[in-house]
């Protein structure tokens, strides 16, 4: 097991290394890069330091150095329209940004296994079909436009919920349950086809005519073995999430990195988009890991294989 | 005679399908008893399979259905018990070796974690009694090293391993009736021939009454003391193995032996039945089988033949024995 | 032998006939509205009342028709400078759909050969185009699409190239999956034996064989490609105003939601129908093809 975790590790630093490469030239193929790093009130000194800074006067190689040693000391640059490191300004938005995502992924995740298990074990009942129903239309609405619309009825008709920002409890429901319905629909459908190939097993046959109650048979027999498709999809699961994040935050100015990263992106504040993204691509790596790892705790014969 | 452990009376379970009423097992009774093997012979999809699951009341519902009959186990009817009662017979009172080893267990758990789980839930014992009795069940189908087996997950073992582990769960708390179905067709041959000694033994071990369901009539002989020959949801022909094998009355008895290649045969070209079985959505009136029936007249295709027993023990369906 | 005839029962009496497939809602509906939005993207000029940039102060934000204030002369109202919302909304049909067609074109193409080189080739290569493929999969289109924004400026080719940087992988690892099964199946085995050469045993007889499975993932996209353009043209990532974008006509609405609704109600709608017609279609196509592919 550490030999494998310690694989994983290496291989993840190495998509670490090929990531930086990327932002690395994605910046330089603009042409002048300095041109992504100044506002039109730079002074030619500005754009000299900027240059001195980037190392452009330097070869390719030794740019990238730089750019790397900045990068390894937790240094993503200062932001061109507050004159503030990015760093800074990133874990100054985080929590906003955890705590939105955390519950929105804690709430979606639970009702999708809870509604996706109970789906499959009613076949073709009311409940499936809701259930389906749902899941379908989650899926077909645009997050950002069934916010909005959720704004229109619950802050502008009915004025039970705050519209924007953070606060209390209630500022949590919109932004919340709007993300919840973005996330649900494709691990519910998940869930529930991966929980009816179990169902339909023979071993699961076996443990009924073992005499097990229901409830054993479906949450001890069945679920373990159904987690393990959808757990091969928590990195999209992880890509929905920030996906979501960036859209819910903006439509209910909530105080996160994706509002952030949009702030900065009508305000051309390049080196805080730079940040974020290369924030998420390290969190990107870490879950893959750790999806590895849970995987291999699920389905013993990855364990053994990889030991 | 010993004690009989089983009836089965005109046993009906029909599936309930967009398409139509299939009568998947239509009138069917049989018995066992006690440390006796009852074989269960047919082509695939004669009703076998769902005979046993109605035995153990496990038909996939809502599709699936008991519709009539009567199932004594011991002499309780179990189609009388409560859900929750009847869960508390499978597994103690009845149980089952399904036919695929590979897939019959369950891959994220060892294999002590799933006998033990039944000797826990029948037996209510706990700590290191449970470890002895999964040690019991894993030696009663002579296991090697047993102590070890139990630590091991399922992909670790080979299919013949993996279907003794199936028959230590199926006999951890000692049932009084083992339906096995077609335990032995996903085997190797020389591993099936192992395979059904080892039951034969643990059946001598047990006083377990076995149902055998199986296609093979060389299983029948090896294992069987009686045998049932199913066809399309009716058992057309109960008798001894050994009376079968000497004057089967049935046709589609006859023609289910020809099937089974015999070495006193040389030369012989293999017999297949002609044509399928009917669809069991829409069956013919009169008898079953007569489509496909070498010897059938006018009154086979009319009127369906009433059960008659030739000699004693001996049953038949059949127009042309008298 | 006794001259029986052997009657096919199943031919017999009671069997209920099988309804043509193309008579089907779920195929006939996603059909009608996908055909739709093909005709108005084509037509948009010939359809669409007003240009889709006229710009009316004296009209803003006109109700729909059937509310107080609203008339036929814009059925579904106008914004906030009087733009006609229903001429915007055809229009912006010829961004969802041009978008998804050239973005399914690349990653589709992209994803296969990828796919089949892994699932074919196996060993090392496959080890590290899925690891790659894992991580373009966990990697959230939208920051990179941000970024181009910052970098290259947001436009038409910006959404085109952001989208599919990524969008290649779930093709990758799809094909991926059909190739490795096939690579095992005894026709492959039989053109290795006469001497295929690798590239011609991918290309003649895997490629064919993954068709299925890949026409049922390009219908899948279609909904998915739709709602990432709309999602960054909402954000002022994708499609510049003036352009008619669904996205951006849903984003115009926003400021206005407490007096003007229906800015970004009737967008909304169209961009949740045509996304579902992809979807219904898609998983339409999956059950008559190959209902293997459920979890897709």
């Amino acid at each position: 097991m550490t030999r494998f975790i310690i694989v994983r590790l290496l291989q993840a630093f190495v998509a670490l290394i090929g990531i930086s490469i990327l932002i690395f030239l994605l910046v330089r193929a603009s042409g002048d890069p300095t041109l992504l790093f100044r506002t039109p009130l730079s002074t030619e000194e500005d754009i000299a330091r900027i240059r001195a800074d980037l190392g452009l006067d330097k070869p390719m190689p030794e740019q990238y150095w730089i750019f790397i040693k900045d990068l390894a000391h937790g240094d993503l640059g200062d932001s061109i329209v507050k004159r503030r490191p990015v760093t800074d300004m990133i874990l100054e938005r985080l929590p906003n940004t955890l705590s939105l995502a955390l519950s929105s992924f804690l709430v979606s995740m639970l009702l999708a296994f809870f509604l996706g298990i109970l789906a499959a074990t009613r076949r073709d009942g009311w409940l499936d079909n809701g259930v389906k129903f749902l899941a379908i239309l989650g899926q077909a609405l645009p997050g950002f436009w069934v916010a909005i619309m959720a704004i229109l009825v619950f802050s502008v008709y009915w004025q039970i919920f705050p519209a924007s920002g953070t606060g209390g409890f209630t500022h949590f429901v919109l932004p919340v349950a709007t993300m919840a319905f973005f996330l649900m629909p494709g691990m519910l459908r998940l869930v529930r086809s991966s929980m009816l190939d179990v169902l339909d097993s023979e071993y699961i046959k076996m443990a009924r005519i073992k005499g097990l109650p229901e409830r054993v048979v479906i949450w001890k027999h069945a679920l373990r073995n159904a987690l393990i498709a959808p757990l091969t999809t928590a990195g999209m699961i992880f890509a929905m999430l920030i996906t979501g994040a960036v859209i819910t935050e903006n439509v209910f100015a909530w105080p996160g990195i994706g509002r952030l990263s949009i702030e900065a992106l009508v305000s051309r504040d390049f080196p805080v988009v730079q940040g974020v993204t290369l924030m998420v691509a390290v969190a990107v790596l870490l879950i893959n890991l750790l999806v590895d790892i849970l995987y291999a705790y699920v389905d013993p014969q990855i364990r053994y294989q990889q030991m | 005679m010993s004690k009989v452990i089983l009836r089965v009376e005109d046993l009906r379970s029909f599936f309930f399908t967009r398409k139509g009423v299939v009568k998947a097992v239509d009138g069917v009774s049989f018995y066992v008893c006690e440390g006796e093997t009852f074989g269960l012979v047919g082509e695939s999809a004669c009703g076998k399979t769902v005979t046993a699951l109605s035995i153990l009341r496990l038909l996939p519902e809502p599709a699936g259905q008991i519709v009539g009959g009567k199932i004594f186990l011991d002499g309780t009817n179990l189609l009388e018990l409560s859900k929750e009662e009847m869960r508390k017979y499978r597994g103690r009172m009845i149980s089952m070796i399904l036919q695929d080893p590979m897939t019959s267990l369950n891959p994220v758990y060892t294999v002590g974690d799933q006998i033990a789980e039944s000797v826990r839930l029948h037996q209510g014992l706990q700590g290191e009694k449970v470890d002895e009795e999964v040690i019991s069940a894993l030696r009663l189908l002579k296991i090697p090293s047993p102590e070890m087996i139990m630590r091991n997950y399922p992909f670790q073992l080979s299919g013949g391993m993996r279907q003794r582990v199936v028959g230590a769960i199926a006999m951890s708390c000692h049932p009084r009736l083992l339906i096995a179905d077609e335990p032995t067709t996903a085997l190797d041959a020389t591993i099936q021939a192992q395979y059904l000694t080892l039951f034969k033994d643990v059946q001598k071990q047990t006083n377990v009454a076995i149902i055998f369901i199986t296609h093979d009539f060389g299983v029948v002989g090896n294992m069987c003391q009686r045998v049932g020959v199913m066809y399309a949801g009716k058992i057309v022909e109960t008798a001894t193995t050994r009376e079968i094998f000497k004057t089967p009355k049935h046709p589609y008895t006859s023609a289910l032996m020809d099937s089974v290649p015999r070495l006193d045969q040389k030369g012989d070209r293999l017999y297949s039945i002609k044509g399928q079985p009917p669809s069991l959505r829409d069956l013919p009136p009169g008898c079953r089988f007569f489509p496909r029936c070498p010897v059938a007249e006018d009154i086979c295709r009319q009127k369906e033949p009433a059960e008659v027993e030739i000699s004693e023990g001996h049953f038949v369906s059949c127009w042309k024995v008298k | 032998m006794a001259t029986t005839k052997v009657i096919d029962w199943d031919k017999v009496g009671g069997g209920i006939k099988r309804k043509s497939i193309f008579l089907e809602i779920t195929f006939i509906l996603p059909v009608a509205v996908l055909f739709l939005l093909v005709i108005m993207a084509i037509f948009a000029p010939l359809l669409a009342p007003y240009p889709y940039d006229q710009i009316s102060m004296q009209d803003r934000l006109l109700p729909p028709f059937f509310m107080d204030g609203g008339t036929t002369a814009h059925l579904l109202g106008t914004d906030n400078i009087g733009r006609d919302i229903l001429s915007r909304v055809i229009y912006g049909a010829q961004i969802s759909l041009s978008i998804s067609l050239i973005v399914i074109a690349i990653t589709a193409s992209i994803g296969t050969v990828l796919g089949i080189l892994a699932g074919y080739l196996g060993g090392r290569t496959d080890a590290f185009l899925m690891r790659v493929t894992d991580i373009s999969l966990s990697f959230p289109a939208i920051l990179i699409a941000i970024l181009m924004a910052v970098t290259i400026g947001p436009g038409y080719w910006t959404v085109v190239l952001a989208i599919s940087m990524l969008g290649w992988a779930p093709y990758a690892r799809l094909i991926r999956g059909e190739a490795l099964k096939l690579r095992e199946s005894d026709f492959v085995a039989q053109a290795r034996i006469i001497g295929a050469s690798p590239v011609r045993i991918m290309f003649r007889h895997i490629f064919p064989n993954v068709l299925n499975p890949l026409i049922v993932m390009v219908t899948l996209s279609v909904g998915f490609v739709i709602l990432t353009e709309a999602a960054l043209s909402y954000l002022g990532a994708g499609i510049p105003p003036p352009a008619a974008s669904w996205g951006n006509m849903v984003n115009d609405g926003r400021t206005f939601i407490d007096t003007a609704w229906w800015m970004s109600l009737f967008p909304g709608i169209v961009i949740g129908l045509v996304v579902l017609a992809g979807n219904f279609l898609g998983d339409w196509l999956r059950d008559k093809m190959d209902p293997r592919l459920r979890q897709l």
